[in-house]
């Protein structure tokens, strides 16, 4: 099918087409939730959806990987987004097909105004552990480190521990937040705050630490010189058919994934 | 018309017993793995302690001085009130408190987190989201609750005891001290009551300006999760965890200490009462 598509694509360009044509025909509600990741890019191509087809409705939610994955193994939506592969007994247990997209790093966040801007990833275990927990054992100002982490729902939270802490202790006097959006108003707001979260979501009011001398930006990521990334995952039950085969198809698409993922700091798969 | 009645008030304890019983059923699968003591007094260390006495503590360290403070801002505002002439001033407070009272607590709470929260991280080596914060706005959110239980309370004060006391020589200071405290001790014990019972069951609040970290906290610049939070932060994870259930054992904490202020509110309203 998704052959299919991109041999008509041609000729859809050639009549001026859109890719959103390929939802003409189609009605009725999408129900999605999970990672909160992909909320920005979801909407953008929500949006798209229902402009182009306003019998489409498009409901986003988040809750976390672990939630997306087993809401849709559940059948409660109709696709389920992670930033973690489900695991093999989540995916036999409910049928689960996995449809990666993107490829997203995850980033050590600092405030703009701390001078700490580079940190082997040995300090940021020990920061993590509050083994460290003064900025100015780091080089930077005299201030406590105020650490900030995610719910075990959260699959940034699940690469992160896996992949930068090495599976290391998180300070239970660490401070919880819900999102990834949540996570980025926090770092913001608190000079003395580190955390973690999905490089998609770096802006200007935070700032990526370099680990070990690399910085997440995107041409490491895409580089693969930056090592801590995981994929970008959207999942149904059972092969995506109807609708939702549309809407993945959609994510595949040369549109979305040029103009809305790149865009939003995330790599593209095509 | 009475039968009728009488099914509803059957029907609606029925769903109140119904409601504890299922909590404590999805609850027993924790009860089989940890002692209710370490439940009650242990500490959060999933997968191998799921105590959650640093959750019972948050809960304690954030209400209770919530509503105490709450307290003091509800009973000067009420006198305030009272001694007010009836007019549109009186009025005006009135609408104004019944208004704070149906302004959603995520609102209260946003609106923490865009002032208070700042603040507190300027005066404290800390973020800022801690049991100050969280206190400090929960107890604006509780006081017009407060208020409204005891301008009720303070109402049905009979007139003639204020002109008795004027007659006398007395003024509103002296009317205050000598008739309208002593005479509303249970409709003050009561407003108080509610005011806790609101703070207990507050989720929003302590949610995003506690902190939510689940160690035991020690000073009033620390983070503490609340069992309200606890629910909240937990519901998203794994639903067949051990960590899932405790959930519900949060819920079975709560229910009874909600059930406890309600069931000692109403002796002392009785025990109280101007008899």
């Amino acid at each position: 099918m998704k052959r299919i598509f991109l041999l008509l694509l041609p000729l859809a360009l050639l009549y001026g087409a859109k890719a959103t044509d390929s939802f003409a025909g189609y009605e009725g509600t999408l129900r999605i939730a999970g990672g909160t990741a992909h909320i920005p890019i979801m909407k953008i191509v929500a949006k798209e959806i229902h402009e182009a087809n306003p019998a489409i409705k498009i409901a986003i939610a988040g809750g976390g990987s672990g939630v997306g994955i087993k809401k849709v193994g559940e059948g409660l939506v109709d696709i389920g987004n992670a930033g973690r592969k489900p695991s093999r007994e989540e995916i036999e247990r409910y049928k689960l097909v996995p449809y990666k997209w993107a490829v997203d790093g995850i980033a050590v966040v600092v405030n703009p105004s701390n001078s700490v801007k580079s940190l082997s990833s040995k300090q940021i275990r020990k920061i993590f552990s509050a083994e460290i927990s003064n900025w100015k054992e780091l080089g930077g100002k005299d201030a406590k480190i105020d650490i900030y982490t995610r719910d075990r729902a959260s699959g940034t939270r699940k690469v992160f521990w896996k992949k930068i802490l090495k599976k290391g202790d998180i300070s239970a006097k660490a401070s919880f937040v819900n999102s990834n959006g949540a996570m980025k108003r926090a770092v913001a707001n608190d000079p003395a705050a580190i955390g973690f979260m999905s490089a998609g979501f770096i802006d200007s009011s935070v700032c990526g630490v370099a680990i070990d001398g690399v910085r997440p930006d995107r041409d490491n990521i895409l580089s693969g010189k930056y090592p801590y990334k995981r994929g970008i995952y959207s999942i149904s039950k059972g092969e995506a058919k109807g609708l939702k085969k549309a809407f993945i198809d959609y994510l595949y698409s040369e549109h979305v994934q040029h103009d809305i993922v790149a865009k939003k700091g995330f790599i593209p798969v095509k | 018309m009475r039968v009728l009645l009488l099914l509803s008030a059957i029907l609606s304890s029925f769903v109140v017993g119904a409601i504890l019983l299922f909590l404590s059923y999805f609850s027993a699968p924790l009860l089989e793995r940890d002692a209710l003591t370490n439940i009650l007094l242990g500490e959060w260390n999933p997968d191998a302690s799921y105590g959650l006495a640093p959750m019972i503590a948050g809960t304690l360290y954030i209400s209770i001085p919530a509503s105490l403070l709450a307290f003091v801002i509800a009973l000067s505002s009420a006198m305030g009130m009272d001694s007010l002439a009836a007019g549109v001033l009186r009025r005006f407070l009135e609408a104004f408190f019944s208004i704070l009272t149906s302004i959603p607590t995520v609102v209260y709470a946003f609106l923490g987190v865009m002032l208070v929260v700042p603040m507190v991280r300027r005066v404290s080596d800390t973020s800022g989201y801690c049991i100050l914060s969280a206190v400090v706005v929960l107890s604006l959110l509780v006081s017009p609750t407060m208020i409204l239980y005891m301008r009720e309370s303070f109402r049905n004060t009979p007139k003639e005891l204020r002109t008795a006391v004027y007659a006398l020589g007395g003024e509103e200071a002296a009317y205050q001290r000598r008739v309208l405290l002593p005479y509303n001790r249970a409709g003050m014990a009561v407003a108080y009551m509610m005011g806790l019972a609101r703070a207990l069951g507050d989720t929003m609040v302590a949610l995003m300006l506690a902190g939510n970290s689940s160690k035991m906290p020690s000073s009033p610049f620390d983070g503490a999760r609340s069992l309200t939070s606890h629910i909240a932060l937990l519901f998203a994870g794994d639903y067949d965890s051990v960590e899932f259930r405790s959930i519900f054992a949060s819920g079975v904490i709560l229910f009874l200490s909600t059930l406890l202020i309600l069931g000692i509110s109403a002796l002392l309203k009785r025990g109280l009462s101007n008899g």
